[in-house]
């Protein structure tokens, strides 16, 4: 008798050309890869150091790289790194994106790095967002992509994988990212070990592919390996729309009904709520209406909440509001930020009295833009709340949030529910705009 | 170079559970690309003074409590752990990509359940990474670890994945320059 598989064991099995076991350490060359400045910072110096000259051709072919965490010439540091970037990517003929372009996770995904079925390996924990394509993807060490580089081929564990079954719909004003922390508050523990998360259910439905992602980027901070998606008709039409010319050999993968799975959590997603984590880890879930804290700067932005979608409910929220602590938002990519434009999104933001920066991570991991002080309290869309995460030590504090929450903290100035905000009249017609757009296009 | 895996001895650092990976070094110090700068700002958001502490005791042996490491793929973690003097690490479990990055860069590292109440800061201990077992000589207790797959102890016994790369390399001519287009 022959068990099922799940989504995770079957990805492998072809990438590894047989059955693949749970817990089992296997010979691997990822479909894709993906590469930051962590290339640049530890991969590039380790490949001095071994006197290597050459890398393997076919994961040359195989690598995109991006510069998404140095900002565009910040520090006189990050400049040389992504120098010494530009040069390792020519040399060994690898596609690289330019500073300023977007972040890694979301450029990726936008470049068709992630399809169905696949399997990818990352320089980057987040790489995991990928997840949200039915690809199996997750972070290597840099030794790990090193090796992958120089050899051709590196070792990866067969994850056992956590079911997560969803029933129901998202209500107004809960997202994906609420779903994901209520995940990582009440079930953290069952992912650790390097499991996977799998999400599946009628309720997977109700959301679109890239807010999907959302849940699994997080992947990461409730301890899994992996945060698959089904391929569903949803992600078959996003994925056709933006790559016809795809070399689909996997059209998508499903776990068969008898699959082995480590555990299980169901979540009628029509139960959730608006929630918020609170300093100084993800775990630390609150809902927001129980939360009481006046912030000191909003940051929207990052590979887990900067999308198109997510920036559209911002602008829904800010639109004829003045936000009143320093906020910053940041477009995911340089496509997402050019749709804001057209779209009359970076009107509203504007005249809120947002400061929209170039897509990149900036302070969503202490790097250049948008760092906290000592002292200060932040709202933020991100994906990590450790101390001194986003700048500043112990006594600085992040709260993590849906884009929903953090443009209502905006406009209230404190921790805030959009349903409690005063009314207001929009002063841009967004709707008027987009409608504009789609004219053009005919 | 094969070293000894079975006497690694050092005395006790504690930190409790969860320690990520922006508590063993800042993101803000990654733009550095120098190990032994990089060495000198490890775990200064929750322990100022660490660098300082090894540098007296002359290494240490860090013990720490569960999911060790969580947070970034960042290797500079373990790799300025062990510029910075740490000569092993034990605890109650490790993030997986931490335990890999660790055995990568020939840093040892072994889950010994129970270890953060039965470790106390100061205490002497030989940890033994072939037959996975901590020793505290003091009063000759120990605690024993779940054994270390193979490869991973081949791996650290010769010093992490860069040696074994260095070998591989040479053997396959990669330490040349490509051929120039158009030549055979
Ligand atoms: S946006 Fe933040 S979490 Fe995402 S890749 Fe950049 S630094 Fe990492």
């Amino acid at each position: 008798m022959t068990m099922g598989l799940t989504v995770a064991q079957k990805i492998l099995g072809r990438v590894v050309g047989r059955q693949v076991e749970p817990g089992e350490r296997v010979e691997v060359v990822p479909d894709s890869l993906l590469a930051n400045e962590m290339l640049g910072m530890v991969i590039v110096p380790k490949v001095d150091q071994i006197g290597a000259k050459q890398i393997d051709r076919e994961i040359a072919r195989r690598t995109m790289c991006f510069m998404d965490h140095g900002g565009v010439g910040a520090t006189p540091l990050y400049v040389g790194i992504h120098q010494s970037m530009r040069a390792f990517c020519q040399t060994h003929d690898i596609d690289i994106e330019e500073v300023g372009a977007g972040i890694c996770h979301l450029l990726f995904a936008e470049k068709g790095g992630a399809l169905p079925g696949g399997f990818v390996l990352g320089t980057d924990s987040h790489t995991v967002n990928a997840g949200a394509y039915n690809t199996l993807a997750s972070a290597g060490g840099a030794s790990e992509i090193l090796k992958l580089m120089v050899t051709g081929s590196c070792h990866y564990t067969v994850p056992h994988t956590v079911r997560i079954e969803l029933t129901g719909s998202l209500p107004q004003w809960v997202y994906s990212k609420d779903l994901i922390l209520y995940l990582i508050g009440e079930h953290r523990a069952r992912f650790a070990g390097g499991r996977a998360m799998e999400y599946t259910g009628e309720g997977v439905g109700c959301m679109s592919v890239t807010a999907r992602a959302t849940a699994s980027n997080m992947a990461v901070e409730a301890g899994a390996v992996a945060g698959i998606f089904p391929c569903d008709e949803i992600l078959r039409e996003h994925v056709e729309a933006r790559f016809p010319q795809a070399e689909h050999h996997w059209e998508g993968v499903a776990s068969d009904p008898d699959a082995t799975y480590a555990d299980r959590i169901d979540v009628d997603l029509s139960s959730l709520e608006p929630i918020v984590a609170c300093p100084h880890a993800p775990e630390n879930i609150r809902p927001v209406r129980e939360v009481d804290a006046e912030v000191d700067q909003v940051f929207i932005g990052s590979c887990t909440n900067a999308k198109y979608e997510d920036l559209e409910i911002v602008a829904k929220i800010l639109n004829g509001r003045k936000v009143r602590p320093l906020t910053i938002v940041v477009p995911g990519t340089h496509g997402i930020y050019r749709e804001c434009v057209r779209n009359g999104l970076l009107e509203v933001f504007l005249e809120a009295g947002c400061r929209v920066m170039e897509p990149g991570c900036h302070a969503c991991f202490g790097g250049p833009g948008g760092l906290l002080g000592p002292g200060q309290r932040a709202a933020s869309t991100t994906n990590r709340n450790f101390i001194g995460r986003m700048g500043g030590d112990t006594s600085t504090e992040v709260f993590l949030m849906s884009p929903a929450l953090a443009a209502a903290t905006a406009a209230a100035g404190k921790i805030a529910h959009p349903d409690d905000l005063p009314a207001t009249k929009p002063t841009v017609d967004l709707a008027a705009r987009s409608q504009l757009r789609i004219m053009e296009q005919r | 170079m094969t070293e000894p895996m079975n006497e690694i001895r050092g005395t006790v650092l504690a930190f409790g559970d969860g320690i990520n990976t922006d508590d063993i070094i800042p993101s803000n110090y990654l733009q550095y690309t120098d190990v032994s700068f990089l060495a000198t700002k490890a775990m200064e958001k929750i322990r100022p003074t660490f660098y300082d502490e090894v540098q007296a005791l002359g290494g240490c042996i860090i013990v720490g409590g569960t999911e060790f490491g969580t947070g970034s793929s960042r290797e500079q973690a373990p790799d300025c752990l062990k510029a910075a003097g740490v000569r092993a690490i034990i605890a109650e479990s490790f993030r997986p990509t931490f335990f890999e990055n660790s055995c990568n860069v020939g840093l040892p590292v072994l889950v010994v359940p129970g270890c953060s109440t039965w470790a106390k800061e100061g205490d002497e201990l030989i940890v033994d990474f072939e037959r996975a077992v901590a020793r505290r000589e003091a009063d000759d207790s120990s605690r024993p670890g779940q054994p270390l797959p193979e490869h991973y102890l081949e791996l650290v016994r010769q010093g992490g994945l860069l040696a074994a790369l260095r070998d591989y390399i040479v053997e396959h001519g990669m330490d040349r320059p490509y051929p120039a287009r158009g030549s055979a």
